[in-house]
């Protein structure tokens, strides 16, 4: 599963007992009625006029472990801006976006925001955000080592580039290649869409004993997309969905019969791991052999796998037949609140091609977007082998043509929702008809902004 | 001469202890049902964190107080101390802040007559009924613009101000139950309203004081989203939030010492709670809390 799918994911499991899911749609909504600011601003340009005025304030989000190691670069910028205040403000993932809310809606948003490609667009659209074009345009914000296409795609609909990547992230397949020959059956063709990879499950159940073939991707969003991909169609299209009814009930009706080729986990064997961390899920306890997940996840697979002898993780590309797969990505921006435009444009400088801040962050934000720091760590003997692996892997999804997937506003708890569509047909509770109807018609209202 | 009658106690029938083991073997599995998850996170806390979340029995193989220490200092430049300090001065003041000022409005509604007071007491028990979350960007823009952002004073100073309805209706109804000749006597006697209210209502509302007490503090040590949403620099932050930190999807969850902490973090509410047993069970049954 995807960084941001799983993300989701584990919130409608983890959390809970706050009713903070609740509370983000209506600060939201609140948000949107308070937002201050224009998104028309035609944003700032010329390093020499930029205010510089007061303290740096930035938050970011992430467990501690990752918190821990984007406080270390920041604490390297510091010590070489002594006569700078830099403010901090890390939190979890859920509670970043539910004050972003809030301070948007007070134009109190810290100066430097992370955005993430799934989220970013409510606050470039309500004008909470400076547009960055001119400062990149005249090298005031240095993007030159980042890929023109991955910096494009991060361009809103009104013309404006509002966040810079500081991570990338992207889901692929990943099999446990060792335990498939172990078990002497093929290896699936890398270049297979999920109908191919479902096909090979079946084929080869009857030879694995306890183990699965295939982890059921019927509730992952990011999968379908790729799957919506594979038949030149996407999750979006404007306001409405950008894929056709029949490709989300074939969806259904393949995972559907993978489970009863007992090719994938049943819905109840599946539930049960549904939430728990990745480095205990099936694929890490060796009960399934080839699944999908973001690439920061592979590692901690491959943690549990050594600990007991299951084998190997190998990532593939996401499987969407040949077509060109996309990945998401965290950001930095610029608020429109900042007083200190230049100090947020040095550190976002210094944070996205400082080789020495990605080795002290050891891709825990996502890979670094700057070509030449990932060759960089792709030819250190300091980098572990799994990291390497992503990073080539991420070359070869952005040579086929990969740009980062920006989501519309309003659309993020469309992650859960599908996976409650699946659930209830899965468990018989709803035909694949009836769920791809109302799968839809939640898109449709999520797109339409209520 | 007189005949001593020996009674006998009656014989209780042979299906009565029958039926009272029966029902104390129910209520003791019962309660071990409700109280599993507890019991569960309680022995988590001594687990390896790789083992937490596949272990689903109260046995502890391999006990350890590695999540403990972990937990006290994973979070980066912040030790839990700080978090639990934090929480502790805002809950102290919280309590403070809502038995004064609540006790001294319900005070006012309950005894004191004056113009439209039935009115502002039904628009007081109206504001129960708001979602907090409506609430929440008009607070933030003015605390925001008194520059309270990032301290401590938005989740303190609003308790000052008997702005807890709830607490303030429950009082109400304590002081409602106070024999108004009381008062009156001492009104005999010289007491002003001041008087009245310090030596005469206050001693006599002590178990619902308590009760606003344990509340407030088992509310305010447990309140995740305003800490969130006013303190954004780490050293500030609460018990509850500091929790938050250790499980995110964004990165490798730190399970073992999310219930190590969570332990932790139920202390002082047992302990509160322990202190004040007798005072809060009088509280709750003369209030009619359920």
């Amino acid at each position: 599963m995807s960084h941001a799918g799983n993300e989701a994911m584990r919130t409608s499991h983890l959390r809970r007992r706050l009713a903070v899911p609740a509370a983000a749609l209506a600060l939201g909504l609140v948000a949107a009625a308070c937002s201050s600011g224009s998104s028309d601003s035609d944003g700032v340009s010329g390093g020499d006029e930029l205010p510089a005025e007061g303290p740096l304030t930035m938050a970011w989000y992430g467990s501690d472990a990752r918190n821990a190691a984007v406080q270390a670069v920041v604490d390297v910028f510091g010590e070489e801006n002594p006569d700078l205040v830099i403010e901090t403000q890390p939190t979890t993932f859920d509670g970043h976006w539910d004050r972003l809310s809030v301070q948007a809606s007070a134009n109190n948003l810290p100066c430097i925001p992370a955005m993430q490609s799934r989220y970013q667009t409510r606050y470039e659209d309500r004008g909470s955000l400076l547009p960055l074009e001119d400062l990149i345009e005249d090298g005031t914000i240095d993007v030159s080592g980042i890929p023109a296409e991955v910096v494009e795609s991060n361009r809103n609909a009104d013309g404006h580039i509002y966040s810079i990547p500081y991570g990338i992230w992207y889901e692929g397949a990943v099999l446990n290649v060792p335990a498939l020959e172990d078990a002497g059956v093929p290896v699936p063709e890398p270049d297979n869409d999920w109908a191919g990879y479902v096909d090979w499950a079946a084929e080869v159940q009857p030879q694995l004993g306890e183990a699965y073939a295939l982890a059921s991707q019927g509730g992952s969003i990011t999968q379908f997309q790729m799957w919506a991909l594979s038949k030149g169609e996407d999750l979006f299209a404007d306001t409405e969905a950008g894929f056709s009814k029949e490709t989300l009930v074939e969806w259904y009706d393949m995972w559907l019969g993978a489970i009863e080729a007992g090719a994938t986990p049943s819905a109840d064997v599946a539930s049960e791991y549904a939430g728990v961390p990745t480095n205990q899920g099936m694929m890490a306890v060796g009960l399934t052999l080839v699944s999908a997940t973001g690439d920061n996840n592979a590692s901690d697979m491959q943690l549990t796998l050594d600990q007991n002898g299951l084998g190997a993780v190998s990532m593939a590309p996401a499987p969407t037949g040949g077509q060109p797969q996309v990945v998401g990505a965290n950001s930095w921006a610029i608020s429109e609140n900042c007083t200190n435009v230049a100090a947020a444009v040095d550190f976002i400088n210094y944070f996205i091609n400082s080789s020495d801040g990605a080795f002290t962050l050891e891709t825990q934000t996502g890979l670094p977007p700057v070509t030449s720091i990932a060759d960089e760590m792709l030819a250190s003997d300091e980098v572990a082998p799994s990291i390497k692996e992503r990073i080539d892997l991420y070359n070869e999804i952005l040579a086929g043509g990969g740009t980062v997937d920006i989501w519309p506003d309003g659309t993020q708890q469309l992650v859960a929702q599908f996976t409650t569509r699946w659930e209830e047909v899965a468990f018989g509770q709803s035909t694949p008809d009836a769920a791809a109807d109302a799968f839809i018609a939640q898109l449709e209202t999520a797109l339409s902004g209520f | 001469m007189s005949t001593v009658v020996a009674r006998r106690r009656p014989r209780r029938p042979v299906g009565h202890a029958a039926q009272r083991t029966l029902i104390h073997v129910g209520l003791v599995s019962a309660a071990f049902v409700m109280s599993y998850p507890l019991l569960w996170m309680g022995a988590s806390a001594f687990r390896p964190s790789e083992e937490v979340l596949i272990e689903d029995s109260l046995w502890v193989s391999n006990p350890t107080l590695e999540n403990f220490i972990n937990g006290w200092t994973s979070v980066a430049q912040t030790s839990f101390g700080t978090f639990f300090a934090n929480s502790l001065i805002i809950s102290v003041l919280a309590v403070m802040g809502n038995v004064i000022s609540c006790s001294l409005a319900a005070y006012a509604f309950a005894r004191l007559p004056f113009r439209g007071r039935r009115v502002w007491f039904a628009l007081m028990i109206g504001t129960i009924m708001l979602p907090y979350h409506v609430l929440l960007i008009p607070q933030y823009l003015l605390f925001n613009s008194l520059g309270w952002v990032d301290t401590f004073l938005p989740l303190v100073v609003p308790r000052f101000l008997a702005t807890e309805a709830f607490f303030v209706f429950l009082l109400v109804q304590f002081f409602r139950l106070i024999p108004k000749d009381l008062a009156e006597a001492a009104r005999i006697d010289g007491c002003g309203h001041a008087r009245i209210f310090a030596q005469i209502m206050v001693p006599l509302a002590v178990p619902a004081m308590a009760t606003t007490a344990a509340f407030s503090f088992i509310w305010s040590w447990n309140d995740f989203l305003n800490p969130l949403i006013y303190l954004t620099s780490q050293a500030t932050y609460t018990v509850p939030i500091g929790l938050a930190l250790f499980v995110d999807a964004s990165g490798t969850s730190n399970y073992g010492g999310l219930f190590a902490m969570s332990l932790l973090s139920l202390l002082p509410v047992i302990g509160f709670f322990l202190a004040f047993q007798r005072l809060l069970l009088d509280g709750i049954s003369t209030t009619g809390i359920k």
